[in-house]
């Protein structure tokens, strides 16, 4: 799996992380300026002044930038939820979404779209399904006493496996009229709303709980029983990191369906990048995943404009070559 | 006076009796060796000395507290431990690694500072690894990564060193001067060293107590001169052992 050259990392994680919020800047603007409308900026100030209501502004202000928004809250929570699975599966290929979040969410989304009920609704039933399996495999992987990671995976997989047959099934005997929006659900997809404060309230605490036991993180990597002897309380942190990227998911999942790639490739290009001290690499998949689908986000509604694909589509067109070229730029360095 | 105490203790793992009802003192500044056959839990005795398994009864007593009503930090700060066997999930370097041992030291929002860097960097001098402290982990060959490792236990600064077969993957100049200066080391600090080794000469050539476990829960401790002889070890391997005195001392081989 990706290895980096492993420089000491934590003197150059400040000038890695002001480079990624740059970019993360720079995301934005492209989000905002980029479109099948070419926007008049003198119109969008004005608009930000309240002088006049021009279409400029409404463009800008109302429709792109809360995409724009949601598309970065919903990669970083993406980023982030990768790097806590990663470690707390002992597994570099673990996503958000290979516990079965995704499948649950989908399976209550997909019902609720059959029911024909809104968007509210159908966030909203996908959260109950997000959570309802979290709960689950948490429930069922729990042997006596012991928590072991291996039986926490199987677990997951085979629940998300189940998961993923019923919504086959669902989408078999939907009538057709419903399947484009299940399938666009499926692929993942970003409206025009802002993230909301809880999302974000979700995300900043997260990365503030991640970053204060990142050196916690860093020995788990060196396995349970070694951090254990360091002093850490390993159950405790697996129980937590479960829970925190269960509802890192389960959120992301409510806000945009399940958009695939950005949790697996984003923790492994930042360590790629800059080393696997967790002090990095939690705000560095933070920042890299949110420019991830911001961009992604971006050309989704503008390559076939004024047709939009679903990001899902576009993240897995980015991600899937990144992330081999990455392997084989490792493997040509010698390092597998 | 005594540092580290076993007060009738009795270890299982699977249903197999590692040893019962045990007691044994050990003072500062002793270094001994576990010796036992395979799968007659050495390991696992390791493991409890360190804390990470609850023995079935009995107590482990260091500096009058007893260790599992230690918290995990405090713990930690007093006894380290090598394992057989480290893992890497993604790769760090070596510095990095050997900084880990600084964690039980540093408050949760603490970075290192340049004093553990200091640590960190004469550790990696003890075992000789000072000129590859920015390589990756992964990049090191087996024995490198053993030392690697002992440096990050060095860095812990416990007062008990519980070592699980250090000597693995080491060539033999790294098992005696390396191993030698560490434990000197220790000594010197009037800390505890304990050793598990499949190496019974080495063990020898550093230690000053054994512990025999022979399996079934029997177990017998004192100090080498009384029982590295040949009838006792052949007991211990289930092996005929045989001694050879030579110039530089005595060495046990299978017969």
């Amino acid at each position: 799996m990706p290895s980096s050259s492993a420089k000491r990392t934590s003197s150059t994680n400040p000038r890695i992380l002001l480079a990624l919020l740059l970019l993360a800047i720079g995301a934005f603007a492209v989000a905002l300026s980029v479109g099948s409308v070419a926007v008049d900026w003198t119109g969008v100030m004005e608009g930000l002044r309240g002088r006049g209501s021009s279409v400029d502004y409404a463009v800008v202000i109302q429709l792109r930038l809360p995409r724009a928004a949601t598309a970065f809250v919903v990669g970083g929570m993406l980023g982030l939820a990768g790097v806590l699975m990663q470690i707390l599966l002992r597994n570099p290929l673990a996503d958000p979404y290979v516990l079965g979040v995704s499948g649950g969410a989908a399976v209550a989304a997909l019902l609720a779209i059959l029911l024909g009920w809104h968007t509210a609704g159908i966030s909203g039933a996908a959260a109950v399904g997000a959570l309802a399996s979290m709960f689950l495999v948490f429930v069922l992987s729990r042997g006596r006493g012991d928590w072991s990671t291996t039986r926490l995976l199987l677990t997951g997989v085979v629940l998300a496996a189940g998961w993923g047959a019923v919504v086959s099934f669902i989408l078999a005997v939907s009538p057709d009229a419903h399947v484009r929006g299940m399938l666009f659900w499926l692929m993942g997809d970003i409206r025009e709303s802002f993230p909301g404060w809880i999302r974000l309230g979700i995300l900043m605490t997260s990365l503030l709980i991640a970053f204060g036991i990142a050196r916690s993180l860093n020995l788990l990597s060196l396995g349970e029983l070694r951090a254990e002897s360091l002093g850490v309380n390993t159950t405790l942190l697996r129980v937590g990191l479960f829970f925190m990227a269960g509802l890192l998911t389960a959120s992301a999942v409510t806000l945009a369906g399940a958009i695939g790639f950005v949790g697996l490739v984003v923790p492994h290009m930042v360590r790629l990048w800059g080393g696997s001290d967790h002090r990095l690499v939690l705000p560095g998949s933070v920042l890299l995943g949110g420019v991830l689908l911001v961009l992604a986000e971006t050309a989704a509604r503008t390559i076939m404009a004024p047709n939009q694909l679903p990001v899902g589509v576009i993240t897995a067109f980015i991600g899937v070559p990144v992330f081999l070229y990455l392997l084989q730029r490792d493997r040509a360095g010698g390092r597998t | 006076m005594t540092l580290l105490a076993l007060e009738n203790l009795s270890v299982e793992i699977s249903n197999t009796c590692v040893c019962q009802d045990l007691s044994l003192g050990i003072n500062p500044g002793e270094v001994w060796s576990v010796l036992g056959r395979n799968g007659v839990g050495k390991s696992t005795l390791l493991k409890t000395l360190a804390g990470l398994r609850t023995p079935v009864s009995g107590q482990i007593i260091l500096n009058d507290q007893e260790v599992m009503s230690l918290s995990r930090r405090s713990r930690a700060q007093r006894l380290g431990i090598l394992f057989q066997e480290n893992e890497t999930l993604f790769p760090a370097s070596v510095l990095d690694t050997v900084l880990t041992g600084r964690h039980p030291w540093l408050n949760p929002l603490q970075g290192e500072s340049t004093e553990d860097i200091q640590k960190a960097r004469e550790a990696l001098e003890l075992v000789d690894l000072d000129q590859m402290s920015d390589r990756s982990m992964t990049s090191l060959s087996g024995g490198e990564r053993r030392r690697a490792d002992l440096a990050a236990l060095v860095t812990q600064e416990p007062l008990v060193l519980l070592l699980d077969e250090p000597s693995n993957h080491l060539d033999m100049h790294y098992q005696v001067v390396m191993l030698g200066k560490l434990i000197a080391d220790w000594r010197s600090r009037n800390g505890i060293v304990i050793l598990v080794m499949h190496d019974i000469n080495l063990a020898l050539r550093f230690s000053d107590h054994l512990l025999l476990l022979f399996g079934e829960g029997l177990a017998e401790s004192g100090p080498v001169e009384t029982l590295a002889t040949e009838a006792i070890l052949s007991r211990v391997y289930n092996h005929t052992m045989r001694m050879a005195n030579t110039a530089d001392g005595t060495w046990f081989y299978p017969g």
